[in-house]
């Protein structure tokens, strides 16, 4: 706050670029070093420098709170409900019959949004979910996670501008929604109930664990490198229930073209199926 | 290096192993002689792409007469594009040696050899007769690609010279040569030919071509017949883009005469904002073009309709009486990112405390970044109370450090209010506000200061317990002892933060009784974070040992040896930067780095010897730290060896980061030995904000050096040394006045 602000040299931004690549095979781009300069320059009047900064990330565990502020200044998360009307009605109409069907009457429908950002899809997910009736009636937990702990945050309060629902009907926006203080709308809590979030990279995902009969991971691989890239792939892959869906964004189809998946033509949308 | 030893490195690079020959290649460099070289020269045809890269990178440094003859042969083999291509990238980094062979090679009997020539000239600092001989390769050239390389490779050249060939070939009629001539000449970047290619929009053919070339000439020119082209309905990605080119180039006196020529913009651009389905590149230049136009409402249409390719970057575009009404609508939206992108315009910058109103926006991050935006004391101490007790972990820290400071400059001990709001957050319940307040009440002193801490390295936060020993070490009251004691503490970021405070207290020259360097041995093999606290510990501790210690440090893990290395410079002590010096050909980079970056303490002779090396590393991070330690070494007898390797650096360094630090290197030698390099850069199309820096620093104190460049420079770097010195002119009239 004395003089001129600290700045964050290209050569210095570099390190962070190569920092996060290493630890999250998160690519961070040229563009985004004012963001990271502007996001983190507290902290780096605290350490003395960017560069001492840099110092300390690269001794700090990723779940550190330090390390979650540099994961929150380079995280972008530009979403909004109901992004992608034609995967949702895929998955609405076609694959969740279908998913039910294989679990039983009594079995539960598991849903993953991966890099979910500030929560607007696994949320425009329980909408659609409620609207087809599915929700309370049978079984479903939505699992939200990605890397910006301040993303996670925000998800969890369930709380939303007017840019976020800029695709949302104003009905839905009645019947869905709240008014919260300051112009803001709340998402309704028998909506949000189903959703649980949590901060993790996917790179951090075990091979092992809860297996899930939807995946969302959309675009989120475009941000990886190569190498991440196919590690995400093939852990998504594993976490597939037999049968179970993945749901890429556009761009990210290209990095599943050499994995074990099968692209699958639906009427609404082309995903990847176990 | 013995003769056995480069006879193994040549049997190496020989060997069936890719990554054996790509190491030997690395050493290979290293190594003077004839032997070394053949080795190298063989390695331009290895079937492994990253060895040939590692053997261009080794020859580069070494462009003999055998060199530039090995590159000619490359340069024709028909049957081999990966040696051809070599040889091409050695040629390139051969200098003026390098464009002789490229330029006898335009005569080779091959098209295609003629064309990767073509392709890889003018090379660096062309002049006249370069041009000369381009253009004269370039008349007598019958095949039409190879024709179009070479007017391309006049448009590289940037001189002034180029330019009326290049218009000859724009009039010939043929298509094919007209539409390389555009891109040429939007590549010789001079904006006064803008007028000679704006008749070409009529021509459907080249008009694609023409305004792709005046969206690189940028001339305000081309603005009043671009906006009549659009008022009459010619709108596509490509008009907006050479529109937007025009208008940025304007000034604000022409935008205000431009804007009633397109009496329809409003309506036709929002138009394109409203419809997301439209091309990215067309709606962010639309909303650009709105900006710059100042039209009613664009402030609204760029933060509703946003984001855009460049995010909300077309707030920046607009007038600065515009300023109040975009934080309005920025204000209007929850999405943080309209706010953030104004605060990041206005960083530093004189309007930055127009911001302010930015802090009531709902967005933690943006309530930070407002704080560490505006100046210090311009946020009321009853707000800065508020935010800190709003214990967000985003913004806890910014508020007090803003609390900390105020627009006096006093230190924090001399302003009551702030202090005293700092201690009551420290002596506060546990949380991100009281770490925060803990962290800027280092810069306090005193016994209710000392209370204050005293109290939070007992808190059972181990956040609070580590920002408590970090305000201790930075203290004077708390004895070295009592930190010693937190390292038995239970939690490694506080260990951590204590091996950081005993490394603090000696690098202040203070006296730690009963502490030595042996204290900090057991932690090199803790967690990650106290184990590199105690490699900078150990090495700030050391005092006479230090260089010894710095050398056994160098065989620990790398957290351990990075830390230690980055110590020597905060110690001072140049006899440990010698003992660094073994570490700046290190495998690991950041380790290379480090070594590099203690030479800012290295004796003369040391620097002078050291430093040039580093700038040679085939390796960026490496040779940025070098150019990085040069610019914050001080004047001293190494400045002319410094000089010398700084202005080669400046031609062949082919990392845009790294030129940035090279600049801000030349900006502080300053004298006549950079105007020449300097003036290369200065000729690029784009150039980082350095150069102009660097050439205004040049022109205070060499003004003659550099009114010869100006003279007889290509035309972007004409323009860029003619406000260099203009600036400069103006800045010593100032000093006078005063």
């Amino acid at each position: 706050m004395t003089g001129r602000p600290l700045e964050l040299a290209e050569t210095v931004f570099r390190l962070y670029q190569d920092l996060l690549r290493r630890r999250t095979g998160f690519v961070v781009s040229d563009s985004q070093r004012v963001r990271v300069e502007s996001r983190l320059a507290a902290e780096a009047r605290s350490a003395g420098s960017f560069y001492q900064l840099y110092g300390r990330l690269r001794n700090e565990p990723q779940d550190s709170p330090l390390f979650g502020r540099l994961l929150d200044a380079v995280v972008v998360g530009e979403t909004y409900f109901f992004r992608d009307p034609a995967s949702l009605k895929a998955f609405s109409e076609e694959i969740v019959p279908e998913r039910l069907l294989a679990a039983g009457q009594d079995g539960t429908l598991d849903i993953w949004s991966a890099g979910c950002a500030t929560g607007e899809e696994a949320f425009s997910l329980s909408i659609v979910l409620h609207e087809k009736a599915i929700l309370p009636a049978r079984k479903v937990r939505i699992l939200g996670t990605d890397l910006s702990p301040s993303h996670v945050r925000r998800a969890r309060a369930a709380v939303y501008g007017p840019q976020s629902l800029r695709a949302t009907s104003p009905e839905r926006r009645r019947e869905h929604f709240e008014a919260a203080p300051g112009g803001l709308f709340r998402l309704k809590p028998q909506l949000a109930a189903p959703v649980l979030f949590e901060t993790r990279s996917i790179l951090d995902e075990p091979a092992f664990g809860t297996r899930f009969d939807v995946i969302l991971c959309r675009n989120v691989l475009i941000y990886l490198d190569e190498e991440a890239r196919s590690r995400v792939v093939e852990v998504l892959s594993s976490r597939l229930k037999p049968g179970g869906y993945i749901l890429l964004g556009a761009s990210d189809a290209l990095s599943v073209a050499s994995s074990a998946l099968t692209l699958v033509r639906l009427a609404n949308d082309v995903v990847y199926r176990r | 290096m013995s003769d056995d030893r480069t006879r193994d490195l040549a049997t190496r690079a020989a060997s069936r192993d890719a990554t054996d020959r790509w190491n030997a290649a690395g050493e290979l460099a290293r190594v003077p002689g004839e032997e070394a070289e053949s080795a190298l020269l063989a390695l331009l045809k290895d079937e492994d792409y990253r060895v040939r890269e590692r053997a261009v990178a080794g020859l580069g440094r070494r462009f003999t007469p055998r060199v530039a003859s090995a590159c000619a042969v490359a340069l024709a083999d028909d049957d081999d594009a990966g040696h051809r291509a070599a040889g091409l990238a050695l040629l390139v980094k051969g200098g003026a040696a390098g464009r002789a062979v490229l330029l006898g090679a335009l005569q080779h009997p091959s098209a295609d050899v003629r064309i990767s020539a073509a392709a890889a000239l003018p090379g660096p600092a062309p002049g006249l007769e370069t041009v000369t001989a381009i253009e004269a390769a370039a008349r007598r050239e019958g095949d039409p690609n190879a024709r179009a390389a070479l007017l391309l490779a006049l448009g590289r050249t940037g001189r002034r010279e180029a330019i009326a060939p290049l218009l000859a070939a724009l009039e010939e009629g043929n298509l094919w040569l007209q539409v390389h001539a555009l891109e040429a000449l939007g590549e010789a970047g001079d904006p006064e030919i803008a007028p000679r290619i704006l008749p070409l929009l009529t021509n459907a053919s080249l008009r694609h071509g023409a305004l792709h070339a005046l969206a690189r000439l940028r001339s305000p020119v081309a603005g009043e017949p671009l906006l009549r082209r659009a008022a009459a309905g010619d709108v596509d990605v490509f008009l907006l883009a050479a529109l937007r080119a025009a208008l940025e180039s304007a000034s604000a006196t022409t935008l205000a005469g431009l804007r009633p020529l397109w009496p329809e913009a409003g309506a036709t651009l929002l138009a394109l904002l409203e419809d997301p389905e439209e091309d990215a590149a067309l709606r962010t230049d639309a909303a650009h073009v709105l900006a710059l136009l100042d039209l009613p409402g664009a402030s609204l249409a760029i933060v509703s309709h946003g984001p855009f390719r460049d995010g909300y970057a077309a707030l920046r575009a607009l007038p600065r009486a515009r300023r109040e009404e975009a934080l309005l609508c920025v204000l209007q939206v929850a999405d943080p990112e309209p706010a953030l992108e104004l605060l990041d315009a206005h960083r530093g910058g004189p309007e930055a405390p127009t911001l302010l109103p930015l802090l009531v926006h709902p967005s933690a991050t943006v309530k930070a970044a407002v704080l560490s935006c505006v100046p210090a004391g311009l946020v009321p101490i009853p707000d800065l109370i508020d935010v800190l007790a709003e214990d967000d972990p985003e913004t806890a820290l910014a508020a007090a450090l803003a609390l900390a400071t105020d627009e006096s400059g006093e230190p924090l001990d001399r302003l009551p209010k702030r202090r005293r709001a700092l201690l009551d957050r420290a002596g506060g319940p546990d949380g991100p506000g009281r770490v925060a307040a803990l962290a800027a009440l280092g810069l306090a002193d005193g016994v209710d200061v000392e209370a204050a801490v005293r109290g939070a390295l007992s808190s059972p936060d181990p956040a609070v317990r580590e920002a408590a020993v970090a305000a201790a070490a930075r203290g004077r009251r708390i004895g070295a002892h009592e930190i010693v004691t937190c390292l038995s503490d239970e939690s490694a970021t506080v260990r951590a933060a204590a091996l950081r405070g005993l490394a603090l207290r000696a690098e202040r020259g203070e006296t730690l009784p009963g502490v030595t360097w042996r204290d900090g041995l057991v932690f090199l093999v803790d967690d990650p974070a106290a184990a590199a606290a105690a490699g900078a510990a150990v090495v700030a501790l050391a005092g006479a040992e230090r260089p010894r210690l710095v050398e056994e440090m160098l065989v620990q893990e790398p957290a351990v040896r990075i830390a230690a290395l980055e110590e020597i410079e905060r110690t001072g002590d140049a006899e440990a930067a010698r003992s660094a010096v073994a570490a700046l050909g290190h495998e690991d980079p950041e380790t290379a780095c480090a070594a590099v970056r203690a030479l800012a303490v290295a004796d003369e002779p040391v620097a002078a010897e050291a430093l040039p090396t580093a700038l040679a590393d085939e390796r960026a991070e490496v040779r940025a730290a070098a150019a990085e330690t040069i610019a914050r070494r001080p004047a001293g007898d190494a400045r002319s060896a410094l000089s010398a390797a700084v202005a080669t650096a400046l031609v062949t360094e082919p990392d845009r980061a790294v030129l940035r630090s090279l600049l801000v290197a030349a900006s502080r030698i300053a004298d006549e030995t950079m105007v020449e390099p300097l003036t290369l850069v200065l000729s690029q199309e784009t150039v980082p904000a350095e150069a102009d820096e660097a050439a205004e620093a040049l022109a205070r104190l060499s003004p003659e050096a550099c009114r010869r460049a100006w003279m007889h420079a290509p035309a972007r770097a004409e323009r860029r040394w003619a406000r260099a010195l203009a600036a400069a002119a103006r800045a010593e009239r100032s000093q006078r006045s005063t």
